[in-house]
């Protein structure tokens, strides 16, 4: 394998020399090195410095990727460990950018990460997190009231 | 590259200009990505998670949600449970939830949290939540049967004469549907599901040629089973077992129907399959029972047979379990993914003028140590609901989903 470095260059103007095997960890960098031989200097628009820095210390990590058990759950501890790390708004960003940048075995680990974390948000933490608004009106709310009101109910209002 | 996303980025931005830049460091995650981490939460937090938003709710109940948690291979037990109440002809059906701390007195398509049950020290709790019944017309005696995703009702009767329609529910969805109707209404069927095929016997004398049919969901088609001959079959037949994919039929005589081989056995003269009442449930091949003997509330216990000494032997280890009602009519059990989920009924005082009953379930797992011991460990116990007295249990069943 070369020793080939490639300059990955961040939307706010970080630049990131890596290993030309770290690199091509990043699909969508693979993609085009396939495409055009020549090029040592990748600008990636859709990725802050900060957030371009973890999935490179990710894909650093995992640039062997041994068979042995050993081997497998040593970086299982540190993906653990590595996941830590973050709080769940920087967690989302690395989701996106680990999207962006297609590599597949972050995606799939932050994935996880997001998922064992939420389940125990309430509706309104994770309306927070996720910007996203509580978008039912009163008339469905209404809606779904009466489709689920329990036939029981009206023996158990007491009477006026 | 990537436009959607960063269209995703500026209709955000623009939408969110009155909310201050707080919004505009939020991270918007895209239909895909969103799915990809919903996919791998447990079903159990779904009813509090569809409460978010409409996109979540419809995301929860995507088939290309279920998709990737077929692939991810995350398919989990969920249990069913089917109350109805005097005076009303409509069942309802509940499902098992987790959340944190009470869940708000929020809607959502598919869920309601209809009773707040107690205990709010711990960060989770388990409850029942309500989903959608069917509109179909109000059947009677009717028999569930769960193959997969789908739970059945068949064998119903509508307006007292025996029915041959077949309404299912799709657990994923949580919407129901009418599957193609039963060769024949029958008057005493027995139901139950075998090796992914839905198998309906006639229990009472009748027509020989009509002894039995099965339902094949992939083909969605019912099929026509030819009947043994009289030597064999009997002349009724009172209950069905499903078990390695064979049927047992049992009656005045017992008899297996190997499916696979299209064959049939005698057993023996009338036997009975030790037990096959609600209040048992079969793990593993080992059959796991809810008993009352003569006596003291200790002598209530969860006990599971032992082929190699005959017997039913106590689960050992079940102190933590809270003491369960003495008809063993009213206790339920289910296998539930391996575990054992105990349902159970308890009256409370009445409040006002509605008497009250809770509905206790506790989940407990099972650890085989030897031939002569298996320990009970009761990973959760809570009241799921609260429901009027005058409501009956009507079904209890674990789909996969």
């Amino acid at each position: 394998m070369s020793s080939n470095k490639i300059v990955l260059t961040s939307s706010d103007g970080e630049s990131f020399e890596v290993e030309e095997v770290v690199a091509r960890k990043l699909q969508i960098v693979g993609h085009m090195l396939e495409d055009d031989c020549v090029i040592n200097e990748i600008p990636l628009q859709n990725v802050t410095g900060d957030i371009l820095s973890m999935v490179i210390e990710y894909c650093k990590t995992h640039v062997d990727e041994e068979e042995s058990e050993e081997a497998q759950t040593k970086l299982k501890t540190w993906d653990e460990e590595f996941m830590k790390k973050f709080d769940i708004k920087t967690l989302l960003q690395i989701i996106l950018a680990a999207n962006y940048l297609n590599v597949k075995g972050l995606l799939d680990l932050v994935s996880q990460t997001i998922a064992d974390t939420i389940k125990d948000y309430t509706p309104e933490q994770i309306r927070e997190v996720f910007g996203v608004e509580n978008d039912y009106t009163e008339e469905e709310e209404a809606e779904v009231r009466k489709e689920n009101a329990w036939a029981f109910d009206e023996a158990d209002t007491p009477k006026p | 590259m990537d436009f959607r996303f960063q269209q995703t980025i500026a209709i955000r931005q623009a939408t969110s200009g009155k909310e201050s830049s707080s919004a505009v460091s939020m991270p918007y995650l895209p239909d895909d990505i969103l799915l990809n981490c919903l996919a791998r939460v447990s079903r159990l937090y779904y009813p509090t998670l569809s409460l978010v938003s409409k996109r979540f709710c419809s995301i929860l109940a995507s088939t290309e949600l279920y998709e990737i948690r077929r692939l991810l291979g995350s398919t989990e037990s969920c249990p069913y449970l089917c109350l109805t109440s005097p005076g009303s002809s409509k069942p309802r059906w509940f499902t098992l939830s987790r959340g944190p701390a009470p869940i708000p007195n929020a809607y959502s398509r598919w869920f309601t949290s209809c009773f707040s049950p107690c205990s709010k020290s711990r960060t989770t709790r388990n409850i029942m939540v309500s989903v959608p019944g069917h509109s179909f017309p109000p059947q009677s005696r009717w028999l569930p049967t769960v193959v997969g995703f789908s739970i059945y009702m068949i064998g119903g009767r509508i307006k007292g004469e025996p029915s041959s329609r077949v309404f299912v529910m799709d657990c994923r969805s949580h919407t129901w549907h009418e599957a193609p109707s039963m060769r024949l209404a029958r008057k005493r069927p027995l139901v139950s599901a075998a090796g992914g095929k839905i198998y309906v016997v006639e229990g009472c004398y009748c027509d020989s040629a009509e002894f039995m049919e099965f339902f094949d969901p992939k083909t969605q088609m019912w099929e026509h089973v030819p009947s043994p001959g009289a030597e064999i079959r009997g002349s009724y037949m009172l209950e069905s077992l499903a078990k390695e994919g064979n049927l047992y039929l049992g009656g005045d005589k017992s008899v297996v129907y190997k499916p696979k081989e299209d064959e049939w056995d005698l057993l023996g003269p009338g036997m009975h399959f030790g037990g096959i009442s609600d209040s048992s449930c079969m793990i593993d091949n080992v059959r796991y029972c809810y008993t009352v003997g003569s006596g003291s509330a200790s002598s209530r216990r969860l006990k599971w047979y032992s082929k190699e000494r005959s017997s039913w032997i106590a689960l050992k280890d079940l102190e933590k379990l809270p003491k369960l009602p003495k008809g063993n009519d009213r206790v339920r059990l289910e296998n539930c993914g391996g575990n054992i989920l105990v349902f159970w009924e308890e009256n409370v005082p009445s409040i006002g003028s509605t008497k009250k009953k809770k509905i206790w379930c506790a989940e407990i797992a099972i650890e085989r140590r030897n031939k002569e011991e298996v320990y009970g460990k009761v990973e959760w116990c809570d009241v799921v609901l609260t429901v009027p007295k005058s409501c009956s249990f009507e079904q209890f069943v674990v789909a996969t989903v």
